[in-house]
């Protein structure tokens, strides 16, 4: 390389060394920090950590308890995702073919607003809302639909729990509405990138609205509904606060990583359930990417 | 052309409807008023352009023909049938647009046959229709691409393929040629031209290019501000326009108050090409001192531009061989002059 060339490279460098820095150092080498744990194993004993290589704690992952948990946060994750999939998709679409610039506008705020405010104040409030107390019980008895919620959340062991506040249910519903921006977002940038002229040509070739949504519109969105996919799976699967204020009992894979490391002091189990995740959303991804969502980039 | 029979009782009878037909059609947008009483017929067969500047409405009748908006007053008639209220996808009408818009999730064959796929025809006939098409329009090697690995020129005229496919009874093209070079736009002219004869369809294009125009239409509408100025033979036009913007914009003109050079005050025009430049004015012809201002060599001919009076500047076409062209320079007194019958009187 010559001395152009070579200064170029250089200044490069010192450019994108403290994002390089941030990336390497903090993120990359702490997740592999704490992945690296989970190879080690605890002493139950003792208590101690035992630095030994070994795939024990790993393999504890597939005992029935934990297992169950696993299946429990995926489940969760998926329902929650194509909950919000199904929701996301004709807001987006409203807004993006069918809204007048005011209108987009306000829906904008609407949706973007419940992010102003703080996460915890957003849960505990549906915690109200959704206990036997609350506004949605209230409205549900005045319509007389107390008794068929009960009977939903008594009968079924999947969804319900003492009160929707303590239920499987509740619980997605929060989830639901937490993650519902992030996944209109992606699908709103995608929508607005399909240009309307193919929308035209579609029609002009003989489809129908419908027809030209299912084979030109839906193909060009996938690669938004994935990327808001990714946002709702992986939050969902992280989080350790929704299940235990809004929620059956039962654990979930964060609450486990959380009591894990915390209380417990086993940090090898709960490095080995943070890995957990990161393999899901890897398996996410290569599903995706095997259904062709990502042929239109 | 349109066909006229007599009926038995010696009456003109038209024998074949019009391919489309416009009634009184106004287009608004907002306060904007983008066409403004537009009347004119195509007929069926026929290669029909739509000339003119930038925001003259024509695009704007392209697109009330195949569906995409919808006139605001007056009536679009297709073989004879209202269809000014019916969406895109009922009406057998196909458009080639002016950025192809072929659909990048799906390889070119599929784009081509997506018509037909949409008329739930099975796939290995439809296919074959696509695959057949494409060799029409030289492509055959590229049914497996996506539109993305293919040139300009290319994904053109699988624009082109993709709207032929379902045989429609127009076919609209919008600018089709525009993103195109020089060279690849002459070679266009002459296969759309070719395929026109072959094919039998009325085609009806849209351009700002008079060449375009002149070259592939058999009638030309000129539009100007929302309103048809004339429509005619390319021939006609050229020769005979109507009025001083036809006169300007087909091919170029100059466009004089006839005061200048006898008793008469009306506008008349006069092509460059038909202007000399000499001495003195010879018998026979009509012509007015100017002063030269610049010459533009063109390659066949050479553009001399020269002055009048404060106001009025005329072009001449010098044949680049002239052996007087030389003497011809910058600030030289000199005559123009040409044949009376030359002259156009515009309206």
């Amino acid at each position: 390389m010559n001395q152009a060339q070579n200064k170029r490279v250089w200044a490069l460098l010192l450019l994108l060394f403290p994002a390089l820095l941030w990336l390497t150092i903090l993120y990359l080498g702490s997740l592999f920090g704490l992945l690296w744990q989970s190879v080690y194993r605890l002493d139950d004993f003792s208590g101690q950590v035992i630095h030994q290589v070994g795939f024990h704690t790993i393999l504890q992952l597939f005992t029935d308890a934990n297992f169950d948990i696993v299946l429990r946060t995926t489940a969760m994750a998926i329902t929650v995702t194509i909950a919000a999939a199904l929701l996301a998709l004709p807001l987006a679409y409203t807004m993006v073919f069918h809204a007048g610039k005011r209108q987009r506008a306000i829906l904008y705020v609407a949706i973007l607003a419940p992010m102003w405010f703080s996460y915890l104040v957003k849960v505990y409030g549906w915690r109200v809302l959704l206990s036997r107390e609350g506004l949605i019980y209230w409205v549900l008895d005045k319509v007389g639909l107390a008794i068929p919620l009960d009977t939903l959340l008594h009968s079924f062991p999947a969804i319900g729990g003492a009160s929707l506040a303590a239920s499987f249910l509740g619980m997605f519903l929060v989830f639901l509405y937490m993650w519902l921006p992030f996944m209109v977002l992606p699908i709103v940038a995608a929508l607005e990138r399909v240009p309307q002229n193919m929308l035209n040509a579609s029609s002009d070739l003989g489809a129908t609205p419908w027809q030209t949504f299912r084979k030109v519109t839906l193909p060009l969105t996938w690669p938004g509904i994935i990327a808001g996919g990714i946002f709702t799976f992986s939050l969902t699967l992280g989080d350790y606060i929704i299940p235990q204020v809004v929620g059956a009992p039962g654990y979930f894979i964060g609450m486990m990583v959380y009591t894990q490391q915390g209380t417990v002091g086993n940090l090898p189990l709960a490095a080995a359930f943070s890995l957990v995740p990161i393999i899901l959303i890897m398996l996410y991804l290569s599903m995706a990417k095997r259904l062709g969502a990502f042929d239109a980039l | 052309m349109e066909y006229r029979l007599r009926s038995c009782h010696g009456q003109k009878v038209n024998a074949m409807p019009a391919a489309i037909e416009f009634v009184g059609v106004e287009k608004r947008f907002g306060n904007t008023l983008a066409l403004q009483n537009v009347n004119f017929v195509v007929n069926q067969g026929e290669f029909f352009a739509m000339l003119g500047p930038s925001g003259s409405g024509k695009t704007t009748c392209l697109r009330l023909i195949a569906g995409f908006d919808f006139p605001t007053a007056g009536s679009i008639k297709l073989e004879g049938q209202d269809i000014s209220a019916l969406p895109p996808f009922l009406r057998p009408v196909n458009t080639v647009f002016q950025d192809y818009a072929l659909f990048p999730h799906m390889s070119v064959l599929e784009n081509v046959a997506y018509g037909l796929m949409i008329a739930k025809e099975n796939k290995a006939s439809r296919e074959r229709k696509a695959q057949e098409l494409l060799d029409m329009v030289r492509l055959g090697a590229m049914a497996k691409r996506r539109p993305s690995e293919l040139s300009g020129g290319q994904r053109q005229r699988v624009a082109l393929a993709r709207a032929l496919a379902k045989q429609p009874k127009i076919l609209l093209l919008d600018e089709p040629l525009g993103a195109l070079d020089l060279k690849l736009r002459e070679a266009m002219q002459a296969e759309l031209k070719l395929l026109h004869r072959e094919l039998g369809l009325t085609f009806i294009l849209v351009t700002h290019d008079q060449g375009e125009a002149l070259s592939m239409a058999d009638r030309v509408a000129v539009f100007n501000e929302g309103q048809i100025e004339q429509i005619d033979t390319p021939e006609e036009l050229y020769n005979q326009p109507k009025t001083g913007f036809v006169a300007r914009f087909v091919g170029s003109a100059n466009v004089l108050s006839s005061s200048l050079f006898s008793t008469k005050d009306n506008a008349i025009a006069i092509r460059p090409e038909y202007i000399k430049l000499g001495e003195k004015i010879p018998a026979l012809r009509v012509g007015l001192p100017v002063t030269v201002l610049t010459k533009l060599y063109q390659g066949a001919y050479t553009r001399v531009e020269c002055r009048v009076n404060d106001t009025t500047h005329i072009a001449a076409h010098i044949n680049s061989t002239d052996i007087t062209l030389p003497t011809i320079t910058a600030s030289k007194p000199i005559y123009a002059y040409w044949l009376a019958e030359h002259m156009v009187n515009l309206a």
